[in-house]
């Protein structure tokens, strides 16, 4: 499973806003470490299954986002857990922020102006992230 | 974290944003700030410091100025993430 919540900024007209994205990779795809470079997003993000749209796809700037892999069967309980130690790992690891909690990968990154309010910018993401997933995947 | 403290840091984002974008007037600008201003004050002094630390968390000059790419259009057809290098 892949989440993605980027917050986007269009020109014509001016406007931003945040879009999450939910994909599954499909039966099958548990791991016991971090996710394999076989289910990195990058290499395959999976099945686009949900996604939140406050602006418009296409070719607009991405100014932070929060990236999640995860096995799809992951629960709603363990994804928050998760997202709410995100905020206090940040500055131990610094910015772009990359992290496992087994078997769960963290990403987060945002521009410099975003800076000064790094930490409700993450929490806007978490936010979209958990609303994309709802209840969860029905993988069963 | 306080009410207060919650949309203080939402108006600060709302502000960046708004500037970055030059979609702010100046009217809608200062009335920002000065609602900022009140918050700030509702604020404890811990919760202050607070802001204060995590803004000044981190080196500006290590963190990138230029957006991530831009996003990109994705179906259940496709298999693609929804950003790509600009």
């Amino acid at each position: 499973m892949y989440i993605s919540a980027q917050r986007v900024a269009s020109s014509s007209p001016p406007m931003t806003g945040v879009n999450a994205f939910l994909f599954e990779h499909g039966s099958g795809t548990m791991w016991a470490g971090p996710p394999p470079g076989d289910f990195m997003p990058e290499n395959n993000p999976g099945r686009l299954v949900r996604e939140l749209i406050e602006i418009r796809p296409a070719g607009n700037e991405v100014h932070s986002y929060l990236d999640i892999v995860s096995p799809d069967a992951i629960s709603r309980d363990h994804l928050e857990y998760i997202l709410r130690t995100v905020p206090e790992q940040v500055p131990n690891i610094g910015l772009p922020m990359s992290f496992v909690t087994v078997p769960v990968l963290v990403r987060f990154n945002l521009v410099g102006y975003l800076l000064p309010v790094w930490y409700s910018e993450l929490n806007r993401l978490r936010d979209a992230a958990l609303a994309v997933f709802g209840p969860g995947l029905d993988v069963y | 974290m306080s009410d207060a403290a919650r949309k203080y840091e939402e108006n600060m984002a709302r502000l960046l944003i708004g500037r970055r974008l030059g979609t702010l007037s100046e009217e809608r600008e200062d009335s920002l700030l000065e609602g900022m201003d009140d918050l700030w004050w509702a604020m404890s002094p811990e919760e202050q410091q607070q802001f204060e630390e995590r803004a000044a968390r981190f080196d500006a000059g290590s963190i990138a100025e230029s957006p991530f790419g831009v996003d990109v259009e994705v179906s259940p057809q496709t298999s693609v993430m929804p950003r790509r290098a600009a």
